[in-house]
């Protein structure tokens, strides 16, 4: 079983996509901010990572850069959360390695859910393959 | 400046017929006649007394006077940050302090209305980015709800939770256009242009409408009126938003069995994109406010509730920075054209344009 790890610091959405996420079957660890997510993403050697971007004290793009550059973290897929929707934002994402940038307002908890099996599945093939 | 003044004097005393009053009428008056004044010297007075005059008063009022009205004229481009020399005569010295502080007065409100400006566009900026996280808050409970995540939901119940999804979607897509609007405001909206292949484009958007149009019952048709349209020098995601913004109209505002159509054409100038509806049109009164801000048709308030009024103040900007331009024909009740037309300029000026004219896509 998958395991999932949602940072994103709006209770009541880390909440509806940590069900949906679960309901689907994957192992949900979830955590409020950058700093926690950091230490779990070490910790618990997640399939996935959800990240928010604006989050309190240190912000995604930070903490994105800190699981890309950790050798521990570095494979795990990232995929991106977040109502920054400007252009600049998801180049900026996508350059710095996230495996999928999904803005909150166009998607819904259900097709982020499709997202992470796709990135799950694709990251497969790419291991056999290589 | 004491020199000119006391030369002044000298020169009335010297001529001994010519009173200045201090006014700037008398400056005209002692120009006018300078040359009246110079004939009776040549008559035998004093030459050098008369180059005298006229070179007094030039310095005194004529050069100052000059500055000021140079100044004046320049406020259209520069603005109000320039300031005249304080020199000449008393009355021009006094003349071009009172005309600084005026200046300066005009530059401290301009920049506050500009502030004001700056602080209305982040202030909307702001909201409609701390608006899109509960917005999503509801999109995504709705959806959750909808999709029978928390058990089956009865039909009627199921009915209002997706209208309310339905409204909500429309807030949602308001606050990005109000983002959008912002952006152009605040000149962060930034155009990345390549060569496109503008048929392709259209033929996705249309694609990507198909089944909406196909749920409201309204026939969507692309016509390629001149075959092999050329490159185009775009920005492809703002020219999809604008063809977009169009289509939505037509579609929203075309009755079940009208058609929307797609024109594509070209001639050595410009490619021109025109969506053409059979719906209801813009009164005719009203047909001078279609580009501005949060218009909307009288007519089209009546239909629905959904359109956000800024779509086609957009579609005009994007147009714009193209350096191209959006018209319409419209009849009530008949239907509307909107055209937008880019120009195929910048090609020809582009290192590598041999190559892009060559290429045409079948019609």
């Amino acid at each position: 079983m998958a395991k999932i790890l949602i940072i994103e610091d709006d209770k009541f959405l880390r909440e509806l996509i940590s069900q949906k996420v679960a309901r689907e079957g994957y192992e949900v660890l979830d955590a409020v901010d950058g700093e926690s997510g950091l230490k779990m993403a070490q910790a618990e050697s997640p399939d996935l990572i959800l990240l928010d971007l604006i989050l309190p004290g240190m912000d995604g793009f930070e903490v994105l850069s800190r699981i890309k550059g950790d050798e521990k973290t570095g494979k795990v897929p990232v995929v991106i959360i977040s109502n920054l929707g400007q252009k600049d934002d998801v180049d900026k994402g996508m350059a710095m390695g996230a495996a999928d940038y999904l803005i909150k307002a166009h998607f819904t908890p259900g097709e982020i859910v499709e997202k992470i099996a796709s990135v799950l599945s694709s990251g497969k093939d790419s291991a056999a393959a290589a | 400046m004491i020199f000119s003044r006391f030369s002044i004097n000298g020169a009335v005393r010297f001529t001994g017929a010519l009173l200045f009053l201090a006014s700037l009428v008398s400056i005209y008056v002692a120009v006018s006649f300078a040359p009246v004044v110079a004939l009776a010297f040549v008559a035998g007075v004093n030459i050098f007394a008369v180059s005298f005059l006229v070179f007094s008063v030039t310095r005194g009022f004529l050069l100052p006077l000059r500055e000021i009205r140079n100044l004046v004229a320049g406020v259209k481009n520069a603005g109000f940050s320039g300031r005249v020399k304080e020199h000449g005569s008393s009355e021009m010295r006094d003349l071009a302090r009172a005309f600084n502080i005026m200046m300066a007065n005009a530059a401290e409100a301009q920049e506050k209305e500009r502030e004001i400006e700056r602080m209305k566009t982040e202030f909307v900026s702001l909201a409609a980015h701390q608006l899109r996280n509960p917005l999503s808050v509801i999109r995504w409970t709705l959806q959750v709800m909808l999709e029978g995540d928390y058990g089956p939901v009865p039909k009627k119940q199921r009915e209002l939770l997706q209208k309310t999804f339905e409204s909500n979607e429309s807030m949602i897509r308001l606050i990005n256009d109000l983002l959008d609007v912002s952006r152009i405001e605040e000149g962060r909206y930034l155009y990345e242009p390549a060569f496109k292949d503008i048929v392709a484009v259209v033929n996705s958007m249309a694609d990507k409408y198909k089944e909406e149009a196909e749920r409201r019952g309204v026939a969507l048709l692309v016509q390629e009126v001149s075959g092999g349209v050329p490159l185009v020098y775009i920005d492809e995601e703002k020219i999809r938003l604008a063809i977009q913004n169009l289509l939505e109209n037509a579609l929203r505002y075309t009755p079940r069995g009208g058609r929307v159509t797609i024109e594509l054409s070209h001639d050595t100038k410009e490619v021109r994109v025109a969506v053409r509806d059979t719906g209801m049109g813009i009164p005719e009164s009203q047909q001078r406010r279609v580009f501005q801000k949060f218009f909307r048709a009288t007519n089209a308030k009546s239909l629905d509730s959904e359109g956000s009024g800024l779509g086609l103040y957009l579609v005009k900007n994007i147009i714009q920075a193209h350096g191209g331009s959006v018209e319409f024909q419209t009849q009530e009740g008949k239907g509307s054209v909107f055209t937008l037309r880019v120009p195929l300029g910048k090609i020809e000026s582009a290192p590598d344009a041999a190559g892009i004219r060559g290429i045409s896509k079948g019609a």
